[in-house]
């Protein structure tokens, strides 16, 4: 495994420690409130040293996953693994996790000091390790002027520093941001994102994100997760969701776009549909998705089935047929499976800027 | 309005006035009283002697050991009340079952009139007819003195107190714990601090500021304490449970010699001011490095 030296735990972490896979299994995790169910069977596998990023509307679980990832929020049914280790009924302090929080969380009465060294004294470290850990991390977060200061004394990106500072001195396996830039103004946010996806590269560590703004998750995830009403809607790079959403829901949030979709045609299964000057037809010449004809623009409608793309043409979020710019339009052939019936539909807002960019990855 | 319009003196001068009328002048009055030499029983005019009653108050043993009695009263029993106290608010902040009934039920005490429960406690404590000592004897245990020997005396006003005023540390406490930011403690716990050393590192840390005055305004009140003790044991036996209050008491208003009461209550007053400075000043390096 190739992977830059920790710059606060060399010396200090055994090697097989370092070794350590830290991906995190989500398997078949549900959680209740009483009656209302609020995550229900959700699957996430987190590879070792991956990005993720849950993104989703407010209320979708994202924030409750992380949760119990953490172990502050207990689980009703299912396993979490961290590594090979099974953390589904341990307690937070022994799953080896870091959390950063919305509200920074500091203790409010120790210094910047204090707070990132507070874990390590809690385990009973000896006070120069403490301090020389401390040290380093303030440098890495340029904290070092600060270090003697109460978390009131600092401005708002500071003290996401020291919460992220906390977090990392203690090297965990695992690190869990909870909508960690959202009270922090915009120019700032911009500014801590950058240094967090640094942070990352520097640090090498499965980070598992949370954050209603997709904007963020595009630009810092390895992987994109869109949850909504506690699934887990499409799972993939951010390139892949922004052009290849699995439906509608993901199209909308990622786009911020009312997307529509415009029914074409009905086929039978196993029948060959004969696209030419279709989708002009469909919804006005000038609206023909400007990148091409995805799968994603694929329905089927088999009985119970979510309605996404089961097996068009090259298989799923592939181009079907390339825009053709001189006539203006998308056309071509295409072949429905033996199972189900399709049919063909069309982002509106393919149409617009959003296209350009789809156009120019053809 | 300009500063020097002269409406300013309508505004200023009732407020001045009342407060000369019902705060300085008695404390003049009585300051003034304290360098005489003033007894109504038998009434002989009164004669200023400048220090003589202070001298001789400081030359009393009865005074020493009244502020002895009323220390160590007050000094235990805030003591207790604040680590009972602090115990039970977190214990009803952990919404355990049945918390609200038990939040009511242990503020009851704290509605309850002084006297009141002070007369309670003289029937329970009472050594012959008390059901305490009936309870005792089923055990096959002695009748024991609880109002008539000195240090149990003691020992009882101390337990009504922390019984009557606990309730109060429980009330401030819990309002102090439950402003705690609850992702604080979230924090800790994934950093595997133990209960206990949440306890230490946050809790505590966090309530010091409620804390210190909690104390404060249960130490100066404890200072003041009458009703218990004059119900409950008039300050007996003997005058092993003699607060300063109840002092003053038997010389103001038992022997009417009124200079000399005054002259306790100054030094009284003095004794106070200087427990609440130095505790202050031994919090404060604590509670500036919180601000």
């Amino acid at each position: 495994m190739t992977r830059e030296r920790h710059p606060v735990l060399d010396g200090h972490w055994p090697e097989t420690e370092r070794d350590f896979m830290a991906y995190v299994e989500i398997e078949n995790v549900s959680k209740a409130y009483g009656p209302y169910k609020i995550i229900e069977g959700l699957d996430l596998n987190v590879a070792d040293e991956e990005f993720v990023v849950l993104v989703g509307p407010s209320g979708c679980g994202k924030t409750t996953t992380l949760r119990m990832i953490a172990g502050l929020e207990s689980v009703t049914g299912g396993t979490i693994r961290i590594g090979d280790r099974d953390v589904t009924q341990l307690r937070p302090g022994l799953r080896n996790c870091a959390m950063v929080f919305q509200n920074y969380a500091l203790y409010p009465h120790m210094t910047v000091s204090e707070n990132i060294g507070y874990g390590m004294k809690v385990r009973g470290e000896a006070r120069a390790t403490i301090e020389k850990a401390v040290k380093d991390v303030a440098k890495i977060l340029d904290l070092e002027q600060y270090i003697d200061r109460r978390p009131k004394q600092l401005s708002g990106g500071q003290r996401q520093r020291v919460a992220i500072g906390r977090a990392i001195v203690r090297s965990p396996d695992v690190f869990l941001f909870d909508e960690p830039l959202s009270n922090l103004d915009a120019k700032l946010r911009i500014e801590m994102r950058t240094e967090i996806k640094a942070l990352h590269r520097r640090l090498a560590k499965t980070i598992v994100y949370v954050t209603h703004d997709q904007v963020e998750a595009m630009t810092m995830a390895d992987r994109v997760v869109v949850m909504n009403r506690g699934r887990i809607e499409q799972a993939a790079d951010p390139i892949t969701i922004y052009e290849k959403p699995r439906n509608l829901f993901v199209a909308g949030f990622i786009r911020r776009a009312q997307h529509e979709f415009h029914p074409w045609r009905d086929c039978r299964p196993g029948r060959r549909a004969i696209f030419h000057r279709a989708i002009g037809h469909g919804i006005g010449g000038t609206e023909v998705p400007r990148g091409g004809l995805y799968s994603q623009h694929w329905q089927t409608r088999g009985a119970g089935r979510p309605a996404r793309p089961c097996c068009p043409p090259g298989g799923a979020g592939r181009l079907i047929r390339p825009y053709d710019r001189e006539r203006r339009r998308a056309i071509g052939t295409a072949y429905a499976c033996d199972r189900h019936r399709w049919r063909l539909s069309v982002h509106r807002a393919d149409a617009g800027r959003s296209c350009r960019r789809a156009r120019s990855a053809v | 309005m300009m500063r020097n319009d002269p409406i300013k003196h309508v505004f200023i001068w009732p407020a001045v006035l009342v407060v000369l009328a019902i705060s300085i002048f008695p404390l003049i009055y009585s300051l003034t009283t304290s360098f005489l030499s003033y007894r109504l029983i038998p009434p002989i005019p009164p004669r200023v002697v400048w220090f003589g009653n202070y001298v001789s108050l400081l030359q009393e043993p009865r005074f020493w050991n009244a502020i002895y009695t009323t220390t160590l009263i007050a000094f235990i029993a805030v003591g207790l009340q604040y680590t009972i106290g602090f115990a039970v608010a977190l214990a009803l902040n952990a919404r355990v079952p049945g918390e609200r009934l038990f939040r009511v039920a242990l503020l009851l005490p704290m509605l309850l009139a002084p006297v009141a429960v002070a007369l309670v406690a003289r029937m329970i404590f009472n050594p012959t007819m008390g059901p305490l000592n009936q309870l005792l004897g089923r055990f096959g245990l002695v009748n024991l003195p609880f109002l008539t020997n000195g240090h149990w005396a003691l020992g009882c006003i101390i337990a009504v107190e922390v019984w009557q005023w606990t309730p109060f540390v429980v009330l401030m406490m819990l309002a102090g714990l439950q402003t705690l930011p609850e992702d604080v403690y979230e924090a800790a716990e994934l950093e595997n601090a133990s209960a206990w050393q949440q306890f230490w590192g946050i809790t505590f840390p966090m309530l010091l500021p409620i804390s210190a005055a909690v104390v404060f305004i249960r130490l100066i009140e404890s200072y003041k304490i009458m009703d218990t003790v004059f119900v409950m044991t008039g300050g007996g036996p003997g005058v092993d449970t003699e607060t300063l209050t109840l002092f003053a008491y038997q010389e103001g208003f038992k022997k009417f010699n009124l200079g000399y009461t005054s002259a306790l209550s100054f030094l009284f007053l003095i004794a106070i001011t200087i427990i609440g400075v130095t505790y202050l000043a031994l919090l404060r390096p604590h509670l500036e490095k919180r601000r």
